[in-house]
């Protein structure tokens, strides 16, 4: 397949699975981190919260939506137990895609796999999942901690970078910053698309479909954090059904 | 530990599922009890970006290409 690329080896996936690769693999996702590393700071600032504060929430937590929650939630007084369960099922996605990012650690130490599980985050699953279609199905401690580790770091320092500057921009949406994470998500989605080879691509459009609709007429019913779970639960069992019906 | 066939089977739908609705949740404006609005902006921005992933295959360009098609469209509308 030919590949164009304007950047050299970035953006592009190859076999190899050593700590060095998994950073260079992940360094296109870390603009992502950045925008709403930055606008989390900002608005966790605004919110009355101080640098520390809003550090320790980025290290501690680590979860984008969670974290906007808890400042907007905190800020108001909420109960600690609405908090907790809100960010419980804002994150519970986490618990399907680290059970699948488990399948692939299965001979390595239960403190490693809590360590992947823990900084575990849905562009790090994106990426390990497109880098295990170019490995024959294969990731490894060394490049997923590596991957984990430099989103980590980088959501902690755009967070703190984003308090400071609290003081100086109004407006973060205005620069477009918002949308790198979704960008993100739709080159991740097309990166998927193209390379997954236990579905195939005609499956994989129809998923996308059913997830548009689903999502819908979701969103009728149900707050959109809470969809995305559900969406998901119940498309991939529609998944399974239409693949061993149609494919 | 290992899983049975069809709990696999159903895992390997999540990755195209969860990112379509990553994504897709964010082209929707929610009005609880109601049908939700289409995020025009969003929903503009996506194909440039959609275009770049086509195009280049690189994560790096495709984030900039949707960063500043969002703040363009957001100048012009």
């Amino acid at each position: 397949m030919v590949r164009y690329n304007l950047l050299g080896s970035e953006g592009n996936m190859n076999s190899e699975l050593t700590f060095k690769q998994g950073l260079k693999d992940t360094m296109p996702t870390v603009f992502g981190y950045i925008g709403i590393g930055i606008a989390f700071g900002m608005i966790g600032h605004s919110e009355g919260f101080s640098v520390w504060v809003i550090l320790l929430l980025s290290l501690i937590v680590y979860a984008g939506s969670a974290q906007f929650i808890m400042v907007s939630m905190l800020a108001t007084h909420s109960p600690i137990m609405s908090i907790v369960l809100s960010i419980f099922l804002v994150n519970s996605r986490i618990i399907l895609m680290s059970m699948t990012t488990a399948s692939y650690f299965k001979n390595e130490s239960l403190l490693k796999n809590i360590l992947l599980g823990t900084l575990l985050t849905d562009e790090s699953f994106a990426l390990g999942m497109n880098k295990q279609n170019y490995t024959e199905g294969k990731l490894n401690f060394s490049w997923f901690n590596a991957s984990n580790l430099l989103a980590y770091l980088v959501w902690a320092l755009a967070s703190a970078i984003g308090a400071l500057l609290g003081n100086l921009l109004a407006n973060p949406e205005k620069l477009g910053l918002g949308f790198a994470v979704i960008a993100m998500f739709i080159g991740l989605l097309y990166l998927q698309l193209i390379s997954d080879k236990t579905l195939g691509l005609m499956l994989q459009l129809v998923m996308v479909g059913i997830t548009l609709v689903l999502f819908y007429f979701g969103l009728i019913f149900l707050p959109s954090n809470l969809l995305v779970l559900f969406v998901t639960l119940i498309a991939c069992a529609l998944g399974v059904g239409v693949k061993r019906v149609f494919f | 530990m290992s899983l049975p066939q069809i709990v696999v089977e159903y895992l390997s739908f999540v990755p195209v599922v969860i990112m379509s609705a990553l994504w897709i949740s964010n082209l929707f404006i929610q009005h609880l009890g109601h049908l939700p609005s289409v995020n025009w902006n969003n929903l503009l921005a996506s194909i440039p970006t959609v275009l770049a992933a086509i195009l280049t295959k690189n994560l790096l360009v495709i984030v900039l290409v949707g960063v500043f098609s969002l703040a363009f469209i957001q100048i012009i509308f």
